[in-house]
């Protein structure tokens, strides 16, 4: 207990600094003192919720690829990588097309999404002796193919000047952050983060086994549906705000078992914090790398992530 | 202690194991033996309730097991199951801690109490330089043994091993089965042990349960169940008996 709430003070400063630095730093300087209002519109308006967000969504992502990976045995399991980053991004597209600006249709149909692609990876990648890890990486890339492609046709149902904004909203983008999106995405980081972390001690339990687990004492049942919906929930209100951010939910969990160990009561609510910092700075360089253009946060994340998915498929 | 009254085990309609009764007492080991496939580890299995039980019902001390929560029933069935390999780094001492989970709720960090009984575990099974070591880093056999100090740590008095001595050396075969031999003398734990090694079985357990194609073909002392004939209507084998002059017990010597 000790050593989580050190660790959680250390990665507190971390994600603290990240803010500030995401907040001064970008395509222009600006500080909270100044008192030009141009200046003050940047950061207050387009800034902050954007880097607030950008917090919010790493946050989510992390926990909820943290969560996965101990109940799902499988340090690959990711949100993104499971296709149920794009189960949420259909279930937006749709309350999109269907439902238009109908403000709650979108983050609950990416809740579902994100929730009824998490039941079907689940079910194609469980045989009667249990899960594998391959089948469980196969399982994602079919179902997150087939919803692109879904996700592509319903694309065509668009207008020009749309379809820039789309796409690179699928690819995981912070630039169109709105305050309600933040609240939104805020408050579900924080249900299910609480919700994973009641549940990690039993978590460590699934991660050796579903057989342990059942045999020392875990009602299986129970955590799997709490996990799965606590994932869906993140990843839903983060998919409805920003779109896919690929690989956070691989990238912070896995460094964090590098530097603390397995124990899930502390990997899985550090994984939020650390998720936060890892999304806010990788926007900052989405935002400065090239500026004064911007890329997606996505395409920073996938960069990073992807060589790492690489090296722990190899050594495993 | 435990008893299983005429239980049935299906898997999608196929019975693995039908009519099976037997009782688990206080101070007494019994051995579970039979050829590959003949419902050992379902009959394992459905004792702690792990799979459930298509007919029949399961005692734990005259109470229905399928009334009682799994932590409940952890408290007081530990299971050493075949060996499982787990991809995330978990070192031996939070390995053998997760046996503790059924005394905590499913937050929470383990008390003294979790810590004492987890470190006694560890030394019992000879684990002391291992504690610090990940599991991935360890043999199998080192591992066979910290899967044990988990079922010792959870402290139940029902113990369900499955193939326990399956990785393990000689020397460690003995310790595996001393430590459970102990446990039940000493605590008055009641044992069921899968092993495929008749003279094992005959050497330390109370009780031979023999079983065929999913049902219980012979139960009894060792001197009634190790038979020429029941050898060679099981597994199909000739054997030699004769006494194994050290401890007086029976001895099987396959013929090959």
């Amino acid at each position: 207990m000790k050593r989580a709430v050190n660790i959680a003070v250390v990665l507190l400063a971390v994600l603290a600094a990240a803010l500030a630095a995401a907040l001064l730093f970008g395509a222009e300087w600006a500080t909270p003192f100044s008192t030009d209002a141009g200046e003050r519109a940047i950061l207050f308006d387009i800034r902050l919720p954007r880097v607030l967000l950008g917090a919010c969504v790493g946050a989510s992502l992390a926990v909820a690829g943290a969560g996965l990976q101990a109940l799902l045995r499988n340090p690959l399991a990711e949100p993104y990588l499971l296709g149920v980053s794009n189960g949420a991004a259909l279930g937006t597209m749709l309350a999109f097309v269907v439902f238009g600006n109908y403000v709650f249709a979108r983050p609950l149909l990416a809740f579902a999404g994100a929730a009824i692609a998490s039941m079907i990876v689940y079910s194609l990648a469980r045989t009667r002796a249990g899960m594998n890890v391959e089948r469980l990486v196969l399982s994602g890339v079919i179902v997150t193919t087939f919803l692109s492609s879904v996700i592509i046709m319903l694309t065509t149902l668009l207008d020009a000047a749309r379809l820039r904004s789309f796409t690179f909203w699928l690819l995981g983008d912070l630039s169109q952050a709105t305050w309600s999106g933040v609240y939104l995405s805020f408050g579900a980081a924080v249900i299910a983060t609480i919700i994973l972390t009641t549940q990690s001690r039993a978590l460590n339990l699934m991660m050796l086994g579903e057989r342990d687990a059942v045999d020392f004492g875990v009602e299986v049942g129970r955590v799997r549906l709490l996990v799965f919906g606590a994932s869906s929930l993140v990843v839903g209100a983060a998919v409805a705000a920003s779109g896919s951010v690929g690989y956070v939910g691989l990238i912070v969990p896995h460094l964090l078992r590098l530097a603390v160990g397995s124990d899930n009561r502390i990997v899985v609510p550090m994984s939020a914090i650390a998720g936060a910092a890892f999304v806010v700075l990788a926007d900052l360089g989405a935002r400065v790398a090239i500026a004064p253009r911007e890329l997606p946060v996505g395409a920073v994340t996938a960069l990073l992530g992807a060589p790492l998915f690489i090296y722990l498929l190899r050594k495993n | 202690m435990l008893e299983a009254r005429d239980i049935s085990v299906e898997y999608n309609g196929n019975a693995v194991l039908a009519s099976a009764s037997l009782k688990l007492s206080p101070g007494r080991i019994a051995a579970i033996v039979g050829a590959n496939g003949a419902g050992k580890t379902s009959l394992i299995k459905a004792l702690n309730g792990s799979v459930p039980v298509a007919k029949g019902e399961i005692l734990l001390d005259g109470r229905s097991l399928a009334s009682l929560s799994r932590a409940e029933i952890a408290r007081n069935i530990a299971v050493v199951a075949q060996e499982t390999e787990s991809r995330f780094p978990v070192t031996v001492r939070e390995f053998v801690l997760t046996g503790r989970f059924a005394y905590g709720s499913s937050f929470g960090w383990e008390n003294e109490r979790d810590i004492e009984a987890a470190e006694r575990a560890i030394a019992d099974c000879e684990l002391k330089k291992f504690a610090a070591r990940r599991m991935n880093d360890l043999s199998g056999g080192e591992r066979q043994r910290v899967v044990l100090a988990r079922a010792l740590a959870s402290e139940g008095r029902v113990l369900l091993l499955d193939e326990p001595t399956a990785n393990l050396d000689l020397a460690h075969q003995t310790l595996m089965f001393r430590l459970v031999v102990e446990r039940c003398a000493e605590h008055q734990y009641a044992a069921a042990i899968i092993t495929h090694d008749l003279n094992l079985a005959a050497e330390f357990a109370d009780e031979v349960v023999m079983l065929a194609k999913g049902r219980i073909a012979h139960m009894g002392s060792p001197a009634e169940v190790l038979t020429r004939a029941n050898i060679r209507e099981i597994f199909n084998v000739e054997v030699l008996l004769d006494t194994n002059p050290s401890s007086g017990k029976a001895r099987v010597t396959q013929v090959y």
